[in-house]
């Protein structure tokens, strides 16, 4: 992982929360973005034709659905060369899961 | 103060919103007065904080320029549970930072077992450093925390918990406060884990 290193600079904030935001580079925020768009779609109901499994999303598009999260983040970072830490995977809950 | 917002699932609102399907989510229930017999749902709603696992070596202070999926998982937060747990599809894609800690062994010469959510798993105990952040990328201070990590179950047998389950002992709450502050214009219930600060 791509740490600032030991010496971080002042924190970027909300002055109006004092909220502490991270300066992410590009990558990052574009990870966040697609967990961001999973959670919108969640809302939406997009997702309920997967509950009870993971999907996998890179630029706002799904590009797996399975059981094994792992195998499943290898798979969609391969199939759209990316690295594996920029899939997003997420578990769609189930009404069966407590 | 610094703080996350924790994102909720399995509200019984969430499949209505922009969407013409009924809710599954919920305790289903009928109201005693109903004579029409009209479900109605208890909601059992997941609170998840998206945590950071950060280098085990890393400074206190240090926050993350770019956040690999495979190190952040989203947790159940669950003060119900002592621990945190992370099963083992999730762990082993961070799993060189994690420092093993050795246990005693149990009297009865079996292997150390956690049992929750209705399942029983076995375990090695570790510790990891964990911040947390959320979909607008705020930060909450890493705390290094003591966990379970769960060993990937015999064929055949329950499955373990799918999110990882930050646990009510993880140092990650120290000093903080989880708040329910109102609900969205979409009626989403909003929670904050945020410092607790006078």
């Amino acid at each position: 992982m791509t740490t600032n290193g030991t010496h971080p600079p002042p924190p970027a904030t909300d002055a109006a929360h004092g909220d502490v935001f991270l300066e992410l580079n590009d990558e990052g925020k574009a990870a966040l973005a697609d967990f961001a768009w999973v959670g919108e779609q969640y809302h939406r109901g997009a997702w309920a034709a997967h509950a009870g499994e993971y999907i996998a999303v890179v630029r706002r598009q799904v590009v797996g659905v399975g059981g094994d999260p792992a195998g499943l983040r290898e798979r969609a970072a391969r199939e759209c060369g990316v690295p594996p830490g920029r899939v997003v995977v997420s578990y769609i809950d189930s009404p069966n899961d407590l | 103060m610094a703080k996350v917002r924790v994102e909720v699932r399995n509200h019984p609102l969430a499949r209505c919103v922009g969407s013409e399907s009924p809710t599954p989510f919920g305790l289903p229930f009928f109201r005693p007065s109903d004579a029409a017999r009209v479900i109605a749902r208890l909601p059992w709603y997941r609170l998840l904080v998206k945590v950071v696992v950060l280098p085990a070596d890393a400074d206190p202070l240090t926050r993350p320029v770019e956040i690999p999926e495979t190190h952040s998982p989203p947790a159940i937060l669950d003060t119900g549970a002592p621990l945190t747990c992370f099963p083992a599809t999730l762990w082993r894609q961070f799993a060189a930072e994690i420092r093993w800690l050795d246990q005693p062994p149990r009297e009865d010469g079996e292997p150390w077992r956690m049992t929750i959510l209705g399942g029983s798993w076995t375990y090695r105990l570790g510790r990891v450093r964990l911040g947390a952040t959320d979909i607008n990328g705020r930060w909450l201070d890493a705390a290094t925390t003591v966990a379970m990590f769960l060993d990937e179950p015999p064929a055949g047998a329950s499955r373990p918990p799918r999110h990882a389950i930050l646990g009510l002992r993880t140092p990650l709450l120290d000093r903080r406060r989880v708040r329910h502050a109102g609900t969205t214009p979409d009626d989403l219930p909003v929670w904050w884990l945020e410092d607790d600060i006078p």
